[in-house]
């Protein structure tokens, strides 16, 4: 191989690299995305919180769709956070104790 | 015909690219490790594209990219170690004998570290944890021997290698290997 074929093709190889690592970086998803999954996965695992599933088969639950269900840490302890949509159109979130099951209260949305 | 004592091109764009971009990818890597997940593995991913793009340039690139012109046997890298010491080493125009092994070295460890940190998976815990986090320690700590010796080589030589690794020249001796 020439010098300048080997200078050449050595670009192509750092053209490789850049839109290699472009790619790769693209991909990146946003701090703790991922590690909040992780932790609500341990922390199922662990019996710490309740799975959903258990929550959204109470009686009272039924009829109702929902929309959302978040799980969060709130003032130190896990709450599971249900936006839910009832048969005449009405949305609420309501708020349980995610280790417990204890009902916390709700909120009318707008 | 090279003429002696003058500048010519040894580190070619991608070799130069190529360690640059894995002292800034390691960087974020080990920065990266607890606080931001999808970032450390995509960062860890990159490593080892640039390693295998590293190996094949080892083979095809130009002159002083390839292994066969910096992987010395035992006897010529123990007398150059033993030429260090004394303080009259020999002038490599590429990697010499240690430090042509120290980029095997170093490409091996950042290997086992990415190969490790996609074993690990889902686990928290485990034999490939272990090993991706030695090896990750490890590669830190060839690091510094990594540095240690340019600065050492180039107080020795009076030349100055960092330079040389951003823009590809060296100076071309009478005595060079």
């Amino acid at each position: 191989m020439s010098e300048t074929n080997g200078i050449r093709l050595s670009w192509v190889f750092v053209a490789v690299a850049l839109i290699s690592g472009a790619a790769l970086l693209y991909d990146v998803a946003p701090a703790g995305a991922s590690d909040d999954h992780d932790e609500a996965r341990e922390l199922m695992a662990s019996g710490e919180v309740m799975p959903l599933a258990d929550l959204l088969a109470r009686p009272e639950l039924e009829g109702l769709r929902v929309l959302e269900a978040d799980l969060e840490r709130e003032h130190g302890r896990m709450v599971y956070e249900l936006e839910l949509l009832d048969p005449t159109g009405r949305v609420d979130k309501r708020y349980y104790d995610a280790t417990s099951g204890e009902p916390l209260g709700a909120r009318l949305e707008d | 015909m090279v003429a002696e004592n003058q500048k010519v091109l040894v580190w070619d764009p991608f070799v130069r690219v190529f360690h640059w971009s894995l002292v800034l990818t390691y960087l974020v890597a080990w920065v990266s490790a607890e606080e931001w997940a999808s970032l450390h593995e995509q960062a860890g991913y990159f490593i080892l594209v640039l390693i295998g793009l590293r190996v094949v340039w080892g083979v095809i690139g130009t002159r002083h990219a390839q292994f066969r012109d910096f992987v010395y046997g035992r006897a010529t890298t123990i007398g150059y170690l033993k030429s260090l010491k004394a303080g009259t080493p020999r002038h490599y125009l590429g990697h010499n004998p240690a430090g042509g092994w120290m980029v095997i070295v170093l490409l091996l460890s950042l290997v086992v570290a990415g190969v490790s940190g996609i074993l690990i998976g889902d686990t928290e815990h485990g034999l490939w944890k272990e090993i991706h986090e030695a090896s990750a320690n490890l590669t830190l700590l060839l690091v510094v021997v990594h540095i240690s010796g340019v600065i050492a080589a180039s107080l020795m030589h009076g030349e100055n290698l960092v330079r040389a690794m951003l823009t590809g020249r060296k100076m071309r001796r009478s005595e060079d290997v």
